[in-house]
């Protein structure tokens, strides 16, 4: 019976198996992540705000003195070491959840073609942003951060099948072509705009979907005790 | 010999469920999440509404999963959820796969 089965078409299948396999398991638990992580996202964008509004009042109460850009360096460390720390929390709750180690937890996050994405895509955001350093233009590395984030949210929606974060990445495309074309001196209230109030929109409207997913599944699986109750007490 | 003979239609069984991919992709699906609804499936997999109705059929003729139809908020919900029988055969199938490949390695070495 065996030999009916051609060994190509064995390995085809067991390939096939695999990477389905792997793919709904990175792309189950990374929803998770996102949907039940939407709160931080909406939680950095508001301390994207905090950090402008600093700035601002620094920049315009002392000017750009040497010890104010120290200054103001240290805030954004500050705010996002915070942020960091929280995310980082987060993800070993969901690792200690699954009952899994933090790196495993990772590995499976982030599958193959996530990281095939994610690597071209920092690499040229790293030396673009060198390279408006260099020329003088720093204010351009944040639209350049914001056309990265969008083409890595787009990617990630077409890798995870989530087409919320495909229109999010959109979002963050347009916003960073509109600050390509047209920015030149407004950075913090471009960052305010699209790092700040664009997070805090897209982190609580992922944070609701989140919670009525997890209410429809609740009702689903009671639901199905329910019937089975029933049918075992017939 | 009737032992063998009900093994042997079995796989064929098998074999004939799980030739076509789109099958062995819902199954997969399957094992990984319990269960996936009818939208859920047709963006993972790429396929048409009909084709992927007629791979459902197959699979719950098979009783490899179940079928649960309700309505949420006035729309008709369709959820797919894999069965104990169907976990076990596709489970004998991949094992199937292994030996194959792995009689194979042992005629090479």
């Amino acid at each position: 019976m065996d030999e009916s089965l051609s060994p190509k078409k064995a390995l085809e299948d067991l390939n096939l198996i695999k990477e389905t396999i792997n793919r709904s398991t990175g792309a189950s638990m990374f929803t998770n992540f996102v949907y039940s992580t939407g709160t931080i996202l909406a939680f950095a964008g508001l301390h994207v705000i905090v950090g402008c509004i600093l700035s601002y009042y620094l920049l315009q109460t002392y000017g750009l003195t040497p010890k104010i850009k120290i200054a103001l360096w240290s805030v954004w460390a500050a705010l996002f070491c915070f942020v960091s720390c929280i995310t980082i929390g987060t993800l070993l709750k969901q690792a200690k959840a699954h009952d899994i180690s933090l790196i495993t937890y990772y590995k499976r996050i982030a599958i193959k073609t996530f990281i095939q994405i994610d690597i071209p895509l920092e690499t040229m955001c790293f030396f673009f942003s060198i390279y408006f350093i260099k020329s003088g233009q720093p204010f351009y590395i944040l639209p350049t951060l914001a056309m990265w984030i969008g083409v890595l949210l787009t990617s990630l929606g077409v890798v995870y099948l989530e087409k919320s974060f495909q229109f999010a990445g959109y979002v963050y495309l347009i916003s960073g072509g509109i600050g390509l074309i047209f920015l030149s001196g407004y950075g913090l209230a471009y960052a305010a705009v699209v790092f700040g109030i664009f997070s805090i929109v897209h982190g609580l409207l992922m944070h609701n979907r989140y919670k009525q997913l997890l209410k429809e599944h609740s009702q689903e699986d009671n639901a199905s005790a329910n019937d089975q109750l029933t049918k075992e007490s017939e | 010999m009737e032992k063998k003979a009900n093994q042997s239609e079995n796989r064929a069984h098998l074999e004939k469920v799980f030739q076509v991919p789109a099958r062995l992709k819902i199954m997969s699906i399957l094992i990984v999440q319990k269960k996936a609804d009818f939208s859920e499936l047709i963006h993972a997999l790429g396929l048409t509404r009909g084709n992927l109705s007629m791979h459902m059929k197959m699979l719950e003729e098979s009783k490899y999963i179940s079928i649960k139809k309700q309505f949420v908020k006035n729309r008709p919900k369709t959820t797919y959820t894999i069965t104990v029988r169907g976990k076990r055969d596709f489970q004998i199938y991949i094992d199937m796969l292994e030996s194959i490949i792995a009689t194979i390695k042992k005629r090479e070495e």
